[in-house]
């Protein structure tokens, strides 16, 4: 499953001008929820902007909160991670993890570039679909049962940023992902 | 051995399951004392209320272990079982409650951050779900496990089996091909009263006579 980008900035109401992500200042923010932390290059500014700019980012059939998201979007780049949740009861035992991706590898029309890894120590499987003019990843990290993260990433291929370019920018993207440390109990 | 003091190895019970009963209330269903164990059965909601009582005003610091327990003729066929020792008293007490597949049970990594991963594995080996455990994943089987394999339904062999792949230069998981059908073991010794004859055991005989040959010679 691809996630357009355009219809991921669209939903947000942010118009794609300028693009400044190919410099080394990238900057960890971490989900108001404290649940993980991504570096992007936007600015703190311009995240808490991004995070109120929509209560839910319909973007699955469950909603993600702005508690639960980090959103960058810059130029013609987007870059998004939230924690999607189902309620625990409402799962078998098949975990969210599986049932999200055993769906994707049914849909061939929806399979490009999959692979499965692991991301700060937990299975992901991401999904990369390059074309001419843009190279976008979606990308499924499993934080519980019943919790998955789900990242987009990607923006235009253009003379200034090259698919190799993209390419790397979506890699720092996801292998910068990390999930906080265990509940310390008081 | 030089006794190099007196005290116990472990407090003693006496008094320990009224007072925790009396001082619990409605929350325990039953109590007993049972092979030197004192074991309380308390209301599934109430384990955490339970455990944080236990902790705070009875002086159970550590929580050791938690396990589970099947038993499918039952309506809730599973058990929770938290092990705690009171460092200060020298004392342990098992407390558990029942659950079935599809309820959660209160996940207590509020009060103790060890038993995220305690959780885990009985998450993983019998399907249990705890609620508000923030990283309720499978802990002990491979990715992709399918079911758990601690439950009494499981099958022995289990559904998938591994081996080292020459043409793909990997290890490959597929379904279960037992080459031979489950055996039967009847545990006696084939040296100690077995009444059947083992193949090889009828070149015993000949072996015996070779041997009283080979004295008469001598």
């Amino acid at each position: 499953m691809i996630l357009g980008l355009g219809a991921l900035a669209s939903l947000y109401g942010v118009a794609v001008a300028n693009d400044g992500v190919a410099g080394d200042d990238w900057s960890r923010f971490q989900s108001p929820d404290e649940a993980f932390s991504v570096k992007t290059p936007c600015s703190a500014e311009e995240t808490l902007a991004f995070q109120a700019m929509t209560k839910d980012a319909s973007i699955l059939p469950v909603p993600i909160g702005p508690e639960a998201r980090v959103m960058c979007l810059q130029g013609e780049t987007l870059m998004f991670a939230g924690i999607v949740e189902v309620p625990l009861a409402e799962l078998g035992d098949t975990s969210l993890f599986d049932l999200i991706t055993e769906d994707i590898r049914k849909e061939e029309s929806q399979l490009h570039d999959a692979a499965a890894r692991t991301v700060d120590g937990r299975r992901a499987f991401t999904n990369m679909e390059a074309r001419t003019d843009y190279l976008a990843q979606s990308g499924f990290v499993e934080v519980a049962h019943n919790k998955v993260l789900l990242s987009v990433v990607g923006g235009e291929i253009t003379e200034e940023y090259p698919e190799a370019s993209r390419r790397l920018l979506v890699e720092r993207f996801i292998a910068s992902i990390e999930f906080a440390d265990e509940v310390v109990a008081p | 051995m030089t006794v190099v003091h007196s005290a116990p190895k472990i407090a003693s019970n006496e008094g320990v399951l009224d007072a925790l009963t009396k001082a619990l209330g409605k929350s325990v269903i039953s109590g007993e004392e049972k092979h030197g164990e004192i074991i309380l059965t308390v209301a599934r909601d109430s384990i955490v209320d339970v455990l944080r009582s236990l902790r705070h005003d009875h002086a159970y610091q550590q929580m050791m272990e938690i396990a589970g327990v099947d038993y499918p003729d039952r309506a809730e066929r599973f058990e929770v079982v938290y092990m705690l020792l009171s460092l200060t008293k020298n004392h342990r007490i098992m407390v558990k409650l029942s659950t079935d597949e599809a309820t959660a049970v209160p996940s207590i990594t509020d009060l103790w951050p060890n038993a995220g991963w305690l959780e885990r594995e009985v998450f993983d080996m019998y399907g249990v779900k705890f609620a508000g455990n923030p990283d309720l994943r499978r802990i002990l089987t491979d990715y992709g496990f399918e079911g758990h394999p601690f439950r009494k339904d499981f099958p022995m062999t289990g559904y998938t089996e591994l081996r080292y792949s020459e043409d793909e230069k990997r290890v490959v998981y597929e379904p279960v091909k037992l080459a031979q059908d489950m055996r039967t073991f009847d545990f006696l010794s084939p040296w100690e009263g077995a009444e059947y004859v083992l193949p090889g055991d009828e070149k015993a005989e000949g072996g015996d006579a070779d041997k009283k040959a080979a004295e008469k010679k001598s």
